[in-house]
Order: structure tokens, then sequence, then C-alpha cells
């Protein structure tokens, strides 16, 4: 049984569709009058906030109240952290309070996988976003919208999202959630096509396996689901791009942008939404545009990981690396 | 004065031999030598290399007496087989003063394990926008005549050029860390394939290969000779071959974890992997081994490295670049370089005493093994084969990419001018 989830690369198709279906059962909870399991009664999950993050810890704490945990929010500000305090110190004292898992967000790409693999702590440990590595719950969550959107929510169950055209733009180097979806979609049998400028690309992004495009028209016509990732202003200032307007002419989604897709592709986002930049208000509030959805099966999404990680249902393989060697043969 | 008589060694791997040394001095090498009024070693097919000479390491004394000091940091040369090491600069305060260099130096012959020959800053503070005073350093007690930021590259051209034209006063050199700041900003780990996947920030070849490019070329116009430091890349190798090849006198040095890490090592996150320049590429270690081969780089240098544990039992992006070397030096050369055939004995003196010492002017060192010489020598049991044990270390940190892992060679002896420092292993 795999104890931690690290990476999206760790599941296997049946993992992951394992989730999505358990998911679907989590998302029925919330139709109920009373919105709570009984499931970890009895057990604390901490959420280990070193990155300000409001909407995915409130995700978290939504998910972790709703199957009945103790929960304790731990953001590093104001913190002993801020006192110099080590990761490996701040894990042990919140296990030693007799902590069951660890949901953590850091800025440093590979701190989940350091607190899951080093002989720190016993406890599970959840990765809600590590620098510019991995955020795999974002990327189930995502796919769970997909798969709902363009499956079907009950003839989706069971299903993957084999032959669905995913295209994802923006700041691909940046983006630890870019990174999650790629192996995510790509180990649920989607086509995967990045878009962006070459400057937001990382060199080595050759053996992942997707498509990569520098031209966003030629692609809105053979995707499915158009994901929009967040840009930052501060990019123009490191030369990324020459200025805010070029990009957004070039690579921002607008409502004839929109046109050209397929009547029934959908916009995603994985906020926050910086409107104007890469997406226009237009697009952000049609009804084509997933990105409140995304936010409400966030919470499934989480509450499905937290039963399976904790309430002993087993995941289907064991893996040991955080971050599996991908290859060439693998376009 | 006491005498030694080492039985049976392959001195330089060549046929047993045996070799005399009597106080200070190699007096005799040959068959069949008197045993009589010397301590007799057994040395029973070992190989016999002149001691060893590190162009490159960080002894962290003054300043950071934490993770090492010269005592500590001497004791793991000779462990490893060194009768003379450079000490790098960066300590706290710098190595830009005579003041500095003269203190460094008292302690190495205070440590009696192991010659210390100071490296002076080229700059003040490192800072790269001043020339330290290199001539006072050159003069003073430490007598220095390798100049280094190292830790940080000079990267304003003008202040490298001077530096370069300079030391040529006093037959100095440059040893240049070639890394261009502006590429290297935020840079955590090589940049490729798996810093992509990573999502760690990349320090792409070419920051290294464009520094080294420009300074071949400074030193050409300027008749100077420069010193690549811990070159790590194939396309640095290119460039000094051509370098070579035009007559520009240009010497380069390649670590023993170079010649054997790569990155897909840091996918496990763990920091003991984490060094600078860092970890490359199966194809950058094939082509920087084949250069040591060839002579295209001259000498391995370790860059020991040491580093409490704290900085590195943390998350990578927090962690301390660097690793511990001088006391595996010696098996990862054998590992990489002679099991493999590319280099003999002969060469491994020649990559790891004799041409250090020369590029480093240090006298007494990186002799032949022959009579009359300096008796600095190491033996070395090159059947042994076993796992890396860092709780047997002499140096005071840890930090070593090579726990558990099995190599081959281990230095049993070690002689500074005809004393002992390391006997069946332990130190004296």
């Amino acid at each position: 049984m795999q104890r931690h989830l690290i990476s999206a690369a760790d599941l296997t198709r049946d993992d992951a569709v394992l989730i999505l279906d358990t998911a679907e059962e989590m998302a029925r909870v919330a139709d109920r009058p009373i919105k709570k399991l009984p499931t970890l009664r009895g057990r604390t999950v901490v959420n280990l906030f070193f990155e300000d993050s409001t909407r995915t810890r409130i995700s978290f704490e939504a998910a972790e109240k709703r199957l009945s945990a103790d929960v304790i929010n731990f953001s590093a500000k104001g913190s002993s952290v801020s006192k110099g305090e080590s990761l490996k110190d701040t894990a042990q004292t919140l296990e030693a309070m007799g902590v069951d898992a660890v949901v953590i967000r850091h800025g440093a790409s590979g701190a989940p996988y350091r607190l899951a693999t080093s002989g720190w702590i016993d406890a599970h440990v959840i990765n809600a976003g590590d620098g510019t590595h991995q955020h795999p719950t974002q990327a189930l969550l995502d796919a769970f919208t997909m798969r709902r959107r363009l499956v079907g929510r009950d003839a989706g169950l069971g299903q993957d999202l084999n032959g669905r055209r995913i295209t994802l733009v923006g700041d691909v180097l940046h983006s630890r959630v870019a990174r999650s979806n790629v192996d995510l979609l790509h180990t649920l049998g989607a086509e995967v096509t990045l878009v962006a400028p070459p400057t937001l690309l990382p060199v080595g992004v050759g053996t992942w396996p997707c498509e990569v495009s520098y031209d966003l028209d030629s692609t809105l016509p053979k995707s499915d689901a158009v994901m929009m990732l967040r840009v930052q202003r501060e990019r123009m200032n490191a030369a990324f791009f020459p200025t805010e307007r070029e990009y957004s002419r070039r690579y921002g989604l607008d409502g004839d942008r929109m046109a050209r897709m397929p009547e029934h592709a959908i916009v995603m986002h994985p906020g926050p939404m910086v409107r104007g930049m890469e997406i226009t208000a237009e697009v952000a509030d049609s009804d084509r545009c997933t990105v409140v959805e995304q936010v409400a099966n966030g919470v499934s999404i989480r509450m499905a990981v937290l039963y399976l990680l904790l309430g002993g249902a087993e995941f289907q393989t064991p893996s040991t690396s955080a971050a599996p060697a991908r290859t060439a043969e693998e376009n | 004065m006491s005498k030694t008589l080492i039985r049976g060694a392959k001195v330089l791997g060549g046929e047993p031999q045996d070799v005399l040394i009597d106080g200070e001095t190699i007096t005799q090498v040959g068959a069949g030598l008197s045993a009589e009024g010397a301590e007799v070693v057994e040395a029973g097919g070992k190989v016999l290399l002149p001691g060893l000479v590190d162009l490159h390491t960080h002894l962290r004394e003054p300043g950071r007496e934490d993770s090492e000091t010269v005592l500590t940091g001497t004791r793991a040369a000779a462990s490893g087989g060194y009768t003379n090491v450079f000490a790098m600069a960066n300590t706290f305060p710098v190595a830009d003063t005579a003041g500095v260099v003269e203190q460094v130096w008292r302690l190495g012959q205070e440590s009696g394990y192991c010659d210390v020959q100071p490296i002076g800053a080229v700059t003040v503070g490192l800072e790269g926008q001043k020339l330290a005073e290199l001539g006072a350093m050159h003069e003073s007690a430490a007598g220095v005549t390798v100049f280094s930021d190292d830790g940080k590259c000079v990267h304003d051209a003008v202040i490298m050029r001077r530096a370069l034209e300079y030391v040529k006063a006093f037959d100095g050199v440059v040893a240049q860390h070639a890394q261009e700041p502006r590429l290297t900003e935020g840079a955590q780990m090589n940049e490729g394939v798996v810093s992509a996947e990573l999502g760690l920030g990349g320090w792409p070849a070419v920051a290294e290969e464009s520094v080294i490019a420009r300074d071949v070329l400074l030193a050409d116009h300027v008749g100077s000779r420069v010193h690549i430091c811990h070159l790590s890349t194939a396309g640095s190798v290119e460039i000094v071959r051509w370098a070579k090849s035009r007559g520009i006198r240009v010497t380069a040095e390649v670590t023993p974890h170079h010649l054997l890490l790569t990155d897909e090592l840091v996918r496990s996150y763990n920091p003991v992997y984490k060094v600078n320049p860092p970890l490359r590429t199966e194809r950058d270690v094939l082509a920087l081994r084949e250069a040591l081969a060839d002579g295209t780089i001259d000498i391995v240098a370790t860059d020991h490295a040491p580093h409490p544990h704290e900085d590195k039992d943390c998350e990578w992006a927090a962690a301390a670049m660097g690793m511990v070397g001088l006391e595996t030096a010696l098996s990862v050369v054998q590992e990489t370089m002679v099991d493999t055939g590319l280099l003999d004995w002969a060469g491994v003196a020649d990559r790891m005493s004799f041409t250090p010492a020369r590029i480093g002017r240090a006298e007494g060192h990186g002799r032949p093994v022959s009579a009359g010489e300096p008796a600095n020598l190491t033996l070395v049991d090159t059947a042994y084969r076993g796992p890396v044990d860092p709780a047997g270390f002499a140096s005071r940190s840890r930090n070593t990419p090579y726990e558990g892992r099995e190599l081959p060679g281990r230095v049993t002896h070690t002689w500074l001018r005809g004393k002992a420092t390391l006997v069946d292993g332990k130190l004296t």
C-alpha cells in the first residue's frame, strides 16, 4: 500500500481511476443535508503550509472536516519556522503531538518527498504543492472535472480520459500544476499539448510524454479542454516575454479564440486567475469555464485521497521513486 | 635519524621494489635493500605513489570550525594519501590579506599531518570588485602562488584580465570558478531533463563554458596562465582542448564526484548530492574521464567541501552545496580511471601529485619516487574493495555522497617528509 501522495507520476491508471471514482462518492456527501462522514474520526491531520495558499488550505480543511478528522492548521508565518527552525524539527514536533497525516505546501521542490523518505516522521504525507515540482491533488481534481464534463458523471465511473485532447497554455516552466497534469493525463490516456512561448518551457521538455507547440491558434480547434495557467506579471521583468500586452495577444484566451474551440470543449484554470493577462473576463465568466466547478471538485478529490490513504483502502501499486524517469519512447 | 624500509612496493604500479627512507629523504630504491637499522613496512604488492597533492580543498578555518579545522582537514588529507593541500580562500574572514594566509599556513605547519598551502583571494572579500593585495600574499610567509575567488566567479572581464596580468610578476596563477552569475541565478542542479521534471532551478552547462571560453582567450591575449577549477561539462572539455591546441597556457581540474556521479541521483532530493558545479549527465561524465586520460584535463582536485550535518539534513533548496572528498578521492579515481583501463598508476601519480604540484609551484611535493627526493609517499592497497563508512572519517564533516557505496582501494600508509602520518590505515 502506498503511504504517501507526493507526485502524480506515482499513480497508476488504476490508482487514479479509483481516486476519481471515490471522489464521485464523496461528492454525493456534499449533496446531503449533513455533509459529514465518520471515516477519520479520532485521526489528526495537520495542514503544514510554508507558503501562503488560501484556496488549497481551505479545500483540504473542508475535506478533512467532512471526514471528521481533527484538523490542525500550521502556517509558517509567525511560527518557530520564521525563527530558523528546520523542516525536520517542525515535522517531528508535530508528529510528537500525535499527527496521523501531514498535508504539506512548501516553496522548495522536493520538500514533501524529503519529509516522506528521510525517516524524520512516520505520518502519511500528502503533497499540497511543492515549489515548481508537483501538485498532485490539483491534477486529480482537474482530471475529475474533465471526466465529468467530457465523459459524464455516471458514464465516467471506472473510465479514464483515453483519447481526449488536452491543451495546457502558459507558464509551464514555473508550474507545478503543469507537471502534475502532464504526468496524470498521460497516465489516464489523454493526449496532452503544451503551448507557451519558448522562454516559459523548461529545457528538457522534449522528453515529456506530450506535444509542445508555440502556436495557440492552431492548437485550439484540436482541443477538448484548454487549461490556462497563471502567468505572473513579475516574469516580464525577468525577460521571459516583452510586455503583458504582447503575452496576452499571443497566448491569452479571449472570446474570439474560445470560439475556435470545438463546441463541447471546456476552459479550465487552476486559479488564481489574472484577468486580462492569460484570460479575459468574457471567457472566465462564460459557461464553458469550469473554474468554480474545479474548486468544488477539489474538496471531493481531497476527501477521496485522505480516505484512501488513511482510511485503509489500498492503492494498487507501491512506488519507490518520486518521479520515475520519462523516456523519449513515451512521446 | 630514523630509517624506514618499505619492502616489496609496486612503485607507481611497476615491479615490486624496496624503498629506503632515511630521515626526511628517500635514500635508496631497488631490489633486496638491507633492512639494517630500519623499521620495515611490508608492502606486499601494494602500490607506492608520491604523496598526493590537492589543488582545491576547503579547510573552513578560520570561521567555520564547526565543519572543519586545519587540523581535522589535514588529518583527513593524510588519511586519503595527501601530503600537500591547497586551502581555498573563502573562509571568514576571507583569505585576502597576508595576515589571513599566514595564519592558515602556520596552522598547517603546526598540524604536522600535511603541508597546507593557502590560496589567496583574487578580489577583496571575494566580491569581484577590487583586486586583493596579491603581491603581499605572495611575499608573506605563506608564499601564495595560486589565487582564486572559488565559490564565486571572477565574472568581470576587466578584473579577470588584470588579475591574470598582475600575477605574472611572481609566476602566480589565477584559478577560476567558471560560473556566469546571471545564467545561474537560483540554480539548484544541472539544467536538463532531470531538472525539468524535478522543478529545480537549472544550472546550464553554457554558464560554465562561456566563462572558460572567455578566460582562455584573455589568458592568450595577455600571455598568462589560467587554471580552471572543477571543470564539469563535455563542452568545457572541448574548449580546453581547443585552447591547448592553440598553445594557450590553460590547465584544468576535475573532481572525483564529477567522474562518477550524475544528476540522476538528484531524483532522491537528498542534498548530499547538491554541489557546485552540479552533477552533470552520463555523457559529461564519460567526456571528463576521457579528457583526464588524454591530458586535456590535467589533474584531479577534490573540492573537499565539509558542511555540518544540519546543513544537509533539510530540504534541497535550503541545503549547502558541496561534498567532502579527501578520504575517498583516490578510491573514486581507481574506480573510474584505473579499473576501467583509462589510466595506469603512473598516470594517477601524474594527475594527483606531479602535475598539481607543478601548477601550484609546490616545492618538495609531486617529486619522483627516487633517491635524493623528499620522502612524501603514500601506499595504497589496490586489491581492497569495500563500502564507504563516513563514521570512520577523520574529517569533522560527513557529507559524502558515497556512504555505503563499494569502492576499490585503501590508503594504508602516508609519509610526510619521512614521518609516518598514517600507519595501517590509522592516523599517527
